[in-house]
């Protein structure tokens, strides 16, 4: 039996973690090092961490962040931001990142994804995309953080990352994300339906019960937590044990 | 009036057993609307050998004494009936030499000041009592009443951490602490990278902030910041630094403990803001008590008089009708103290609101603070130090 | 007592280097040949692919040494994840390459309808009356993995992780080794118990 995956978000600007409202007015919500052994020690079942300005910056991930989590935690660690080769991917991993998660350049290149994981295993591989929801109730593709429109239909890119061997999904409904008004759960039944790998869900999560129906009527693997861990007062230990107690298969914190 | 077996009183889904609603972390209920809590109570009540535990703790305590230090061992203190009872255990049962180390939160009121200042007398201890940088402190407190909805993080952080630093400063290895809290399966050791303090710290002391991330937010330098900075690993083992809570060794039994400090020490009880009316032992050393359960009432709906009908529901002092009637006739009235903390913080009350009620956790419903009856001022309040300056600036932050 | 750790990827092994400086082991990161020989226990430790990490330690010129330690000298070794698939004869990751063999079986692609390829997550791993995986709090450990050990003897097989209608091989032994398809460094308090008790049972 796998758990479901609670996975607390972190958006990393300079050497801060920064938390905003569908990817804009970002504040600052603490130290990367500081914040990865406080959920540690709750019992995060992985952490993700993204460099929201590398991409933008024409650079990758700051790897010695990695590599200092890396020291003090003894959890996963999926790291992203900037990432483009096998050079910029080999750097994270030699850094310590036990997966590395691709965005921008996953949506403008899917073939980079084949090339990454017949390099570092399927499993190292994670495609991350953004989506927007439209007027007409369909979803739109964003890369650069937010900043930049891609015309593909997000069906496309998926099943072409999907057969360039991506070993996880993860999807950030924009709409949703920092409003702590729950989980886009329709987009992601749909995306349930289209993708047979492992598939994190993220964007809006502010209560309880939010998990619940996400894990309950979706059956993503996992959900991706952001502002409702760092300027609430929820965490890992109390939302586990929620989880538990309405039947969701969660690894106790 | 019911659903699924479950009970809804006075606004929230509560326990059909005893009265905890939903908001309380980590309950769920079953099809007869009963709490997991009220399942698990018969069965927490496990055999401890508490001959064998106490057999441990004496070994522990000739290691200690054998050292011939300058102090056996530090017991942290706030002068509340745990750490009081504590430190008489330490001194007259157990006649260990203990360096008191007190965390100075800032709000310690009259009766505790006296409670404190007698039971050193009496006992005869040398204490170290360390007040950290108020103006630290205050941006602290809204910081975390910001983020988190809890205005104390200063206190859980400091009571904690700064023990331990004394502890590596002085290379004075065994800290004594009071009740246990939870399960704590075998006294400190660092094999078990979850019997460690630090991870103890880390996951359910400092709600979700260590210094470092509240230095950044405050802008203040990490130095700014050392009483509330929890020593590595490396330096306690240096020190070999071992903490217990005496609670693991002894059978906890409170009332006891507050009749010995009562006639050993003289200790007073004092009336809190939102509890039962009339003087009681519990949670008396702070001012703010009433304006933390005034907060979380506002969070999750209900507060303190709920817990503890529960707790006399448990125990068959009160049936669950009574225990409804207490809590509609005690909850849910807005604190006297707010005015005090206000002034101290520099906060206007309706900024104290909307942070407040921005931490509501579903389900609980969102209370207006202007339909609230307000509470009775504590007989202290008005002796509770002011400042001018404070008195002065208040409300036009 | 020394402990070296083989790095048979480009990845970083600090997870594994920091769980065991936890129990205060000396731990050393094996670069020659000569670090093999002077270590009372080695891990194999890393992520990547099977032909890749073969031929990486065939050009660190660490293979044969290995090899020779381990086969004749009985030298414990704790193989994870990955390192556990180099205990087979053979992995189809990557085209056909051989292992050590220390260990008949082979390594094959994760396949099955009812489950999800890479198993990724935390799963339950259920321990056949081993020392091992006592003393644990959760039983759950950490894995990443699309390929899988299945060993030709199943009485090497020490635990399992039921995944869909199967189970997968989650620890094996034999002798002076120890294999796990998890990964202990990255499995909080568990995985270092975990740990501590194998790096017990080798020594």
């Amino acid at each position: 039996m796998i758990a479901k995956r609670i996975i607390p978000l972190f958006l990393l600007r300079g050497d801060r973690l920064v938390k905003g409202t569908r990817f804009k007015n970002h504040i600052d919500v603490g130290d990367p090092i500081s914040q990865a052994m406080i959920y540690d020690a709750q019992g995060a079942d992985e952490i993700i961490i993204l460099d929201i300005d590398a991409t933008s910056q024409g650079r990758t991930i700051n790897t010695s962040i990695i590599s200092e989590i890396i020291r003090k935690c003894r959890l996963p660690i999926a790291a992203g931001g900037g990432i483009k080769s096998i050079a910029d991917a080999r750097k994270c991993f030699h850094a310590g990142a036990d997966k590395i998660i691709v965005n921008t350049q996953a949506v403008l290149n899917p073939s980079l994804i084949r090339v990454l994981a017949d390099e570092f295993g399927s499993q190292s591989v994670v495609v991350a995309m953004d989506l927007l929801r439209t007027q007409k109730g369909k979803y739109d593709i964003y890369v650069r953080c937010g900043t930049q429109k891609v015309k593909d239909s997000f069906e496309q890119i998926l099943s072409q990352v999907i057969k360039c061997g991506a070993g996880e999904i993860v999807i950030t409904a924009i709409q949703q994300e920092g409003t702590l008004g729950g989980f886009d759960i329709d987009l992601y039944k749909k995306l349930r339906a289209i993708i047979p790998i492992p598939f994190i869900a993220s964007g809006g999560v502010g209560s309880y019960d939010h998990m619940v129906d996400l894990f309950k009527i979706t059956g993503c693997d996992g959900c991706g937590v952001g502002k409702m861990l760092f300027l609430r007062d929820y965490d890992i230990v109390r939302i586990k044990s929620y989880l538990k107690g309405r039947f969701v298969a969660v690894r106790d914190a | 009036m019911k659903s699924n077996g479950r009970q809804i009183n006075l606004g929230l889904e509560r326990c059909s057993k005893c009265v905890l609603p939903i908001t309380w972390e980590t309950i769920y209920y079953d099809e007869d609307g009963v709490c997991n809590i009220c399942k698990n109570w018969n069965t927490k009540q496990h055999v401890i050998d508490w001959h064998k535990r106490q057999g441990q703790l004496l070994k522990i305590f000739e290691e200690a004494k054998a050292k011939k230090l300058a102090y056996d061992c530090i017991v942290p203190f706030s002068g509340g009936k745990d750490s009081t009872y504590t430190l008489w255990a330490i001194v007259k049962k157990y006649g260990l030499k203990p360096l008191v180390v007190s965390f100075d939160h800032g709000f310690y009121r009259p009766i505790t000041i006296a409670n404190r200042t007698r039971t050193f007398h009496r006992l005869g201890v040398d204490v170290i009592t360390f007040t950290p940088d108020w103006q630290i402190v205050k941006r602290l407190m809204v910081e975390a009443l910001f983020r988190k909805g809890d205005f104390c993080w200063h206190c859980h952080a400091g009571v904690f951490a700064y023990p331990m630093q004394i502890a590596v400063k002085f290379g004075i290895p065994l800290l004594i602490w009071g009740e246990a809290s939870g399960e704590y399966a075998a006294y400190y050791n660092y094999e078990d990278l979850e019997e460690t303090d630090e991870w103890k710290f880390n996951r359910r002391t400092v709600l979700g902030l260590r210094a470092e991330d509240m230095a950044g937010f405050i802008g203040a330098e990490l130095r700014d910041l050392t009483p509330f900075i929890y020593p590595t690993k490396e330096e306690l083992e240096k020190v070999g630094v071992k903490s217990l809570p005496l609670g693991h060794f002894v059978s906890w039994d409170v009332k006891k403990h507050v009749e010995i400090i009562q006639k050993e020490l003289g200790w007073q009880k004092d009336e809190i803001e939102s509890g039962f009316p009339g003087p009681t032992y519990e949670k008396i050393e702070c001012m703010f008590t009433g304006l933390r359960d005034y907060i979380k009432y506002l969070k999750r709906g209900f507060a303190r008089i709920t817990h503890l009908t529960t707790l006399d529901i448990r125990h068959g002092r009160m049936t669950r009708e009574e225990a409804l009637k207490f809590i509609k006739k005690y909850e849910g009235k807005k604190p006297r103290s707010l005015e005090v903390f206000l002034e101290y913080v520099g906060m206007t009350e309706e900024e104290f609101h909307r942070m407040s009620l921005s931490h509501l956790i579903p389900p609980a419903k969102l209370i207006d603070p202007k339909s609230m009856p307000i509470g009775k001022k504590l007989w202290d309040q008005d002796v509770w130090f002011r400042d001018p300056i404070s008195k002065n600036k208040a409300g036009k932050k | 007592m020394n402990i070296g750790i083989v790095n048979y990827s480009i990845g970083n092994v600090g997870s594994v280097y920091s769980a065991l400086e936890f129990y205060h082991y000396n731990v050393r990161l094996v670069d020659e040949p000569q670090v093999i020989k002077n270590s009372d226990l080695i891990v194999l430790a890393g992520v990547g692919n099977f032909s890749t990490a073969t031929s990486r330690l065939k050009n660190l010129k660490l293979w044969e040494t290995i090899d020779y330690y381990v086969r004749e000298k009985k030298k414990p070794l704790l193989g994870i994840c990955l390192g556990m698939q180099l205990f087979a004869d053979s992995s189809s990751e990557g085209g056909n390459n051989p292992g050590f063999g220390w260990i008949k079986g082979r390594v094959k692609k994760l396949e099955g309808k009812d489950i999800q390829v890479p198993h990724m997550g935390w799963s339950k791993v259920e321990p056949a009356g081993t020392k091992l995986f006592h003393g644990l709090r959760y039983g759950f450990f950490y894995y990443m993995h699309s390929y899988h050990f299945v060993p030709d003897d199943p009485k090497v097989i020490l635990a399992k992780t039921p995944y869909g209608m199967a189970d997968l091989v989650a620890c094996v032994k034999k002798e002076n080794i120890i294999g796990v398809q998890f990964h202990p460094e990255k499995s909080q308090g568990d995985g270092l118990r975990f740990l501590k008790n194998a790096i017990e049972e080798l020594l």
